[in-house]
């Protein structure tokens, strides 16, 4: 019974944890950008170039880590639902096509954030771990971590 | 007809005149190209194709676009097909290559649903033609010739490939599964012997338009249609297709249908193709077939190529195809069956 109970303590410990270990990054926007929530399609939106506007006039940028940050992996398959290498190719297509230009990349949570502090129409993701008050976290169907 | 493209020209003047114009800055311009380079052998015991074998450096295009303000942009796509040679004090080899602007043209950001765009552009029809040249974007070392290109097996091209004019385009994405993306353009069309990017050889102008569905997440559907008058003669040409793209990895399948009618004389093509998305190899299938003209018996052409690609990187494609042409004897350019085997580098920046 004892074993039992170690067991089961074990396997709710390592879901707890599993589960801090993906819900660690939150999505960014300017200070000054007046939204406070967008749905997930809203966002696919934005990181596939297809919503090019906030409703402030200010035009979106979306910002990524680079393509070989786990954070920009998982940020992908959480909201698209494919690996990153299928995104990459679909925005080739967008980009040899002349329909839209890719999202900036910075090399780390800190250039996002300071991009996204001086830009008003910037968003981005970030570690929350990294957060700062320079930036605002926006939440997505009303979750603030993913 | 004039004048009302006199009144949306003078629409996009007034609309972008009154945005706010700031100073141009280098580090906002916007550089990406690609790069293939192609071997081809027609292995077949006759005359059609490269029975040589080749090398041959298909493709090395530069795409720029500038933002102007955060309304409007500016886009160029120029492209060295065959590394042109242009010489200064020899004669150049005959065939020695094409310099092309493959699009310039101005887009204003209307609002998130349209957008306007004015210059010249490979023109908006069917999966295919806005990546005609484009080989990184897709498995298949050629796009589908019976619809894409049917001068070069036997047919005449269905639509220009390049219009020169002006396009609404723009995304509808209610909150629901369901999108939808639109094109309608109207343009100088297709001239028998002049740059249509600099004159209309008749009165006429062409109008086209392309409406994809997205019904649920993965699977397009939609439609394409081009009418206007060709050249001089003033030939009445009209195009339509539908298209169906499923991607979902890892399958991603393409189906097109496009009848052309030009000068009373019907052409049809159509192609399925398959392909199936590992993490870098995708092995892929096409079938393809044209008939330049329905009244006419014994004139088809269709392709069964299959190959296999691999993927370095998402922008890195190695490919090496089989090609299987069937001929028939009244087809202008290939009156009877050959095979191929093609293999190319296809890389994107």
């Amino acid at each position: 019974m004892l074993r039992f109970s170690v067991l089961i303590g074990s396997l709710c410990f390592s879901l707890l944890l599993s589960f801090n270990v993906m819900a660690q990054e939150v999505i960014i926007v300017n200070k000054h950008n007046p939204i406070t929530n967008m749905s997930t399609k809203e966002l696919k939106k934005i990181y596939n170039g297809n919503l090019k506007l906030w409703d402030t006039g200010h035009t979106i940028i979306p910002v990524t880590l680079k393509d070989s940050d786990p954070g920009t992996a998982r940020f992908i398959k959480t909201f698209f639902g494919v690996d990153i290498e299928v995104w990459l190719g679909l925005w080739i297509q967008k980009i040899l096509a002349g329909y839209a230009a890719p999202p900036i990349q910075e090399k780390d949570c800190a250039s996002v954030i300071s991009f996204v502090s001086s830009e008003a129409g910037a968003i981005g993701f970030v570690k929350k771990e990294n957060l700062t008050s320079a930036v605002k976290v926006v939440t997505v169907d009303g979750k603030t971590e993913f | 007809m004039k004048r009302i493209l006199i009144f949306i020209f003078l629409l996009i003047s007034i609309s972008i005149t009154s945005s706010t114009v700031s100073a141009l800055q280098l580090e906002n311009l916007k550089l990406n190209g690609f790069f293939d380079l192609q071997y081809q052998w027609a292995y077949s015991n006759n005359s059609h194709g490269d029975t040589q074998g080749s090398f041959e450096q298909h493709h090395f295009n530069i795409l720029l676009e500038m933002p102007v303000n955060n309304r409007i942009s500016v886009k160029g796509h120029i492209e060295f097909e065959h590394s042109p040679k242009i010489c200064g004090d020899c004669t150049p080899p005959a065939g020695s290559g094409d310099v092309n602007i493959e699009w310039a043209y101005f887009e204003y950001l209307v609002n998130n649903n349209s957008r306007l765009r004015g210059g010249a552009m490979l023109t908006p029809f069917g999966l295919y033609n806005e990546i005609h040249d484009a080989t990184p974007t897709y498995v298949f070392t050629r796009i589908p010739w019976g619809i894409y290109r049917p001068d070069l097996v036997g047919g005449t091209a269905m639509f220009p490939k390049f219009s020169t004019g002006l396009a609404l385009l723009g995304e509808y994405f209610p909150e629901s599964d369901f999108d939808l993306n639109y094109t309608f353009y109207i343009a100088n069309g297709e001239n028998d012997t002049k740059n249509e990017a600099e004159l209309d050889e008749n009165n006429n102008k062409a109008v086209g338009g392309r409406i994809m569905m997205s019904p649920i997440y993965g699977l397009s559907v939609g439609g394409s249609f081009y009418n206007g008058e060709k050249g001089v003669s003033k030939a009445s040409h009209s195009t339509w297709a539908g298209s169906l793209e499923y991607l979902r990895p890892p399958f991603h399948i393409q189906a097109e249908y496009a009848s052309s009618n030009l000068s009373k004389v019907n052409e049809i093509s159509w192609y399925g193709e398959v392909s199936y998305l590992l993490k870098k190899a995708t092995p892929y299938i096409r079938y393809a077939k044209l008939d330049p003209d329905n009244k006419k018996p014994n004139d088809e052409w269709s392709a069964l190529i299959y190959g296999f690609a691999y993927k370095f990187q998402p922008n890195v494609i190695l490919k090496i195809e089989n090609r299987m042409n069937t001929g028939s004897s009244n087809n202008i350019v290939i009156p009877d069956n050959f095979n191929e085997a093609a293999a190319s580098i296809a890389i994107a920046f």
